[in-house]
């Protein structure tokens, strides 16, 4: 599918529109990567299992950021800098030596801390921007794939009568929810957050729970925060990193959330979830 | 209601469509070109005006620059009077402009209420904002009669009595001369200096200000002790940017300062400069030797400005730690 | 000097002291004011004497008529306006997205030294520069070597601005975009400039209002010309700041007239597009 050659499958798909489940997993082996000279992460493993919600938690500077960009291959994109290990998109390497990281990021989606959408861009135009800005615009329909997509977020009936409008005209929650709807219009198998309700106030922040909470049915989700208590609500999996003693990041415990939080192995992931540091 | 693309199908066009392989190097390409563009034209317009200045280099060799002939009936070329109009107005320019631009800028960052200082500063960059040749008008029709009439016999009569510097200001008052082209040249480099001391100033910490009126100084003791030390290479960049712009100012000097090729003391003569020179001569330029004698002393007039700017920009820098304004008109 | 420590009272010399340059700086404030308010009431005293509908749209007269306008010099310099634009702001915003996008290391350092180098430059000699480029070859003085000429002059302007708005551009635009798998071409031409446009809008204007005025360039290769200009890149045109130049030396009082009523044109236009490009500053991008 890398490569950019359509997939042929002996199974022809129903004519109904149908939305097709994430069949991807998404699984990190030995992810280390560096700041030019500074190491920020070393040989994280962890594998985000498809449909279910993995959280990563840890306290600031561990790392956490730096590994779930290696995921989608944004961390590259700063000069300078380094990622070694693999990443397994449903059986693939996202690393290997002929895959394409556009073609990743358009299979993996990010959102961010901080709600960045367009602002020369309407509403309209910013949940369609990954559409026709990779030239894929189905003409006709994208009125409907915009609806779609909005209506996924919850945001439609907010926004119908101002699609016109500038992205940035609407509050922070909703921008953050634009965001995530224009990351899922095209698609991904895969969405990855990184701290989407940082920024948010505690409605908003509840009202992203609550949608990731939805999508998480059709879609694998990764997300990083910072706010345990959001973790143990919404995630499936939590995954606890640490800086060691010379500030590289590295893995301390996985498993499942309700095991994490409530029996966890490992004495310093007892000691962060019981808020003795961090 | 057209049928919406299954996400199997959007998610295969997705794959497909193009990921930037071939335009992403293309448009790097497109713009570093655009940058080496703006970084050879320097280069190539000093090496244009070096190879345009050949034949006089060749016929004068270095006697050029401090040959007084200037001679385009016999062919004989030298460049001094119009270094020396250039050098005496410019400096000029610096001992009436600077001060004048320093105290506008110490006045308008620690000596008048806030609430004009805005608008005031704005009125300042104004003069900025008039072009060279309207300068050059009203210096024409306002205020050369003033200079001959008023101000050069006043001069005259005062500090032209004094010994040693009485030259200076002696011999008949044209009103068009030295004075009027380093007069015009210092209102126009004011709102330059005033402008980077005005940043330079305001760059220095509150804290030191306090600092020194908490232990007993008047204000100007202040300002003068503990704000301009500070400010100095700052300000002594903006001074020599100001230099840097009267050297290469033309068109207001071209119509004041009386266009007449000889080096005299007094500073009520008619002088020449090297950008007026070239903007007065060069269209009827009679022989080649005597285009190619202009071009040379654009030459050294490039070479003069390029030196005073980038040391000028080196002060800047040194002093703002960064880049410099990018609104210095 | 007052002998209390710490000084209750401060010695009369340095309260003189005091008032005193404190008063030359008020002083400097009020000469550079008073000389503002001297050029610009000439300007439009002298100048609004002069300007009347003609001035806008009637070629100059033969010498020794009064009458006749400027109308050639200012189509003129509108046209030479429109090809430095032309030439120079593709160059120049392409140098400064260079700068801000790609450039890293010492090539992008010796570039933007450079354009500061080219600030100096006396417009003079960028003049000499165009000749030898486009009057010489072809013989003839051009509106093409006239708007070279300009080009260069606003080429270091609009780099510079450019480079610093597409800066200031946020990073987290680009990894949104970067994010959504958009191209990297893609994003600096549809997400980043488009962001940066009012900005990068700014410092055109700024490079306009800085070449409308300019006289000396255009001595050798826009040369002037009495009459409208045909529609020829090679043919020599009109200028508003040459024919204010070439009538303030001349003896004719008519021309005089007219220089001020060009002056007070040129000032006008100067001033709306610095205030122009100030108001795009200010609003929100």
């Amino acid at each position: 599918m890398f490569s950019g050659r359509p997939s042929v499958s002996p199974s022809a798909e129903p004519a109904v529109v149908v939305e097709s489940r994430p069949t991807s997993s998404l699984e990190a082996h030995r992810i280390s990567a560096w700041y030019g000279e500074r190491q920020a992460i070393r040989e994280v493993s962890l594998t985000c299992p498809a449909g279910q919600v993995t959280a990563i938690i840890g306290p600031s500077g561990c790392g956490k950021s730096t590994f779930i960009r290696c995921l989608n291959r944004m961390h590259e994109t700063l000069p300078n800098t380094r990622v070694e290990g693999q990443v397994l998109l449903d059986g693939t390497d996202i690393f290997g030596p002929k895959i394409d990281p556009v073609l990743v990021r358009r299979r993996i989606g990010m959102v961010f801390q901080r709600p960045n959408p367009f602002p020369t861009m309407s509403i309209f135009e910013n949940v369609a921007a990954g559409l026709r800005l990779n030239g894929v615009s189905p003409g006709k329909s994208l009125p409907d794939l915009v609806w779609q997509a909005l209506n996924r977020v919850g945001l439609w009936d907010e926004v119908k009568d101002k699609l016109r409008l500038p992205g940035t005209s609407l509050s922070g929650g909703q921008q953050q929810r634009l965001c995530i709807a224009r990351a899922l219009a095209i698609a991904p198998e895969v969405l990855l957050l990184d701290e989407p309700t940082g920024a948010l106030d505690p409605v908003a922040t509840l009202k992203i729970e609550e949608l990731l909470g939805e999508l998480k049915n059709d879609y694998t989700i990764v997300i990083v925060t910072h706010n345990m208590q959001q973790a143990a609500r919404i995630s499936d999996i939590t995954a606890f990193m640490l800086a060691d003693a010379s500030h590289v990041g590295t893995l301390v415990e996985v498993g499942p959330t309700r095991q994490i939080f409530t029996n966890p192995r490992d004495r310093r992931t007892e000691e962060y979830i019981t808020g003795r540091f961090g | 209601m057209a049928t919406i693309p299954s996400v199997r199908e959007l998610r295969v066009r997705l794959l497909q469509a193009p990921t930037g392989k071939r335009a992403d190097p293309s448009l790097a390409n497109v713009v570093k070109l655009c940058a080496i563009g703006v970084l050879i034209l320097v280069v190539a317009i000093a090496l244009s005006m070096a190879i345009d200045a050949r034949p006089s280099l060749a016929r004068f060799g270095l006697g050029f620059l401090i040959s007084q002939q200037w001679n385009p009936v016999t062919d004989q070329f030298g460049a001094l009077p119009f270094i020396y109009g250039t050098v005496v107005s410019s400096l000029l320019a610096l001992i009436i402009g600077a001060p004048i631009a320093l105290g506008t800028a110490i006045a308008l960052t620690d000596l008048l209420p806030r609430s004009v200082r805005g608008t005031l500063a704005a009125l300042v960059e104004l003069l900025a904002a008039i072009p060279s040749v309207v300068y050059g008008l009203w210096g024409i029709f306002v205020m050369t009669p003033i200079l001959r009439s008023t101000v050069e016999p006043a001069l005259r009569d005062s500090l032209g009595q004094v010994p040693l510097i009485g030259i200076l200001f002696s011999g008949p008052a044209y009103g068009v001369g030295m004075l009027a082209g380093g007069l015009i040249m210092a209102i126009m480099i004011v709102p330059t200096i005033a402008a980077i001391s005005r940043d330079v100033i305001n760059a220095v910490p509150v804290a030191q200000r306090e600092g020194m009126l908490a232990l007993g100084a008047t204000r100007w003791e202040m300002i003068w002790h503990g704000v301009l030390p500070s400010a100095r290479s700052g300000i002594l960049g903006g001074v020599t940017l100001g230099l840097g712009r009267a050297l290469g100012e033309t068109m207001a000097v071209t119509m004041l300062i009386g266009n007449r090729p000889a080096i005299s003391a007094s500073l009520f003569a008619p002088s020449y400069t090297m950008a007026s020179v070239i903007a007065n001569e060069f269209t009827e330029a009679t022989s080649d030797f005597h285009v190619a004698a202009l071009i040379e002393i654009g030459l050294v007039l490039l070479g003069v400005t390029v030196v005073v700017n980038a040391c000028a920009q080196l002060l800047i820098w040194r002093m703002s730690g960064g880049a410099p304004r990018t609104t210095v008109l | 000097m007052s002998q209390l420590s710490p000084p209750l009272t401060i010695a009369w010399r340095r309260k003189v002291t005091n008032a005193f340059m404190l008063g030359l700086c008020v002083l400097a404030v009020a000469v550079a004011l008073i000389v503002l308010v001297a050029i610009l009431g000439y300007i439009v005293s002298q100048g609004g004497r002069a300007l009347n509908v003609d001035f806008f749209t009637q070629l100059p007269k033969p010498v020794g008529e009064t009458g006749g306008g400027m109308a050639n010099a200012i189509v003129g310099s509108l046209v030479l306006i429109a090809i430095a634009g032309v030439i120079g702001l593709p160059i120049g915003v392409g140098a400064g997205v260079y700068l801000a996008e790609y450039g890293r290391g010492r090539l992008a350092t010796v570039v933007r030294f450079m354009a500061d180098v080219l600030t100096g430059v006396p417009s003079i000699a960028i003049g000499l520069f165009a000749y030898a480029l486009f009057v010489v070859p072809f013989k003839s003085f051009s509106a093409f070597a006239g708007g070279f000429a300009l080009a260069i002059i606003m080429i270091p302007v609009i780099t510079r601005t450019t480079e610093e708005m597409v800066r200031l551009v946020p990073t987290s635009l680009r990894e949104g975009a970067l994010a959504l798998g958009i191209p990297r071409w893609k994003m600096v031409l549809r997400i980043v400039l488009p962001t940066a446009l009012s900005g990068i809008v700014t410092g055109a204007l700024l490079a306009v209002a800085r070449v409308a005025g300019e006289t000396a360039p255009l001595l050798f290769t826009a040369f002037g010309n009495q009459f409208f200009w045909q529609g020829g890149l090679r043919e020599p045109i009109a200028a508003l700041p040459l024919q204010i130049f070439t009538y303030a030396i001349s003896p004719y009082n008519d021309w005089h007239q007219q220089a001020w009523a060009g002056s007070l044109v040129l000032v006008a236009i100067v001033l709306i597009l610095s205030l122009g490009a100030r108001v795009l500053v200010k609003r929100p991008s």
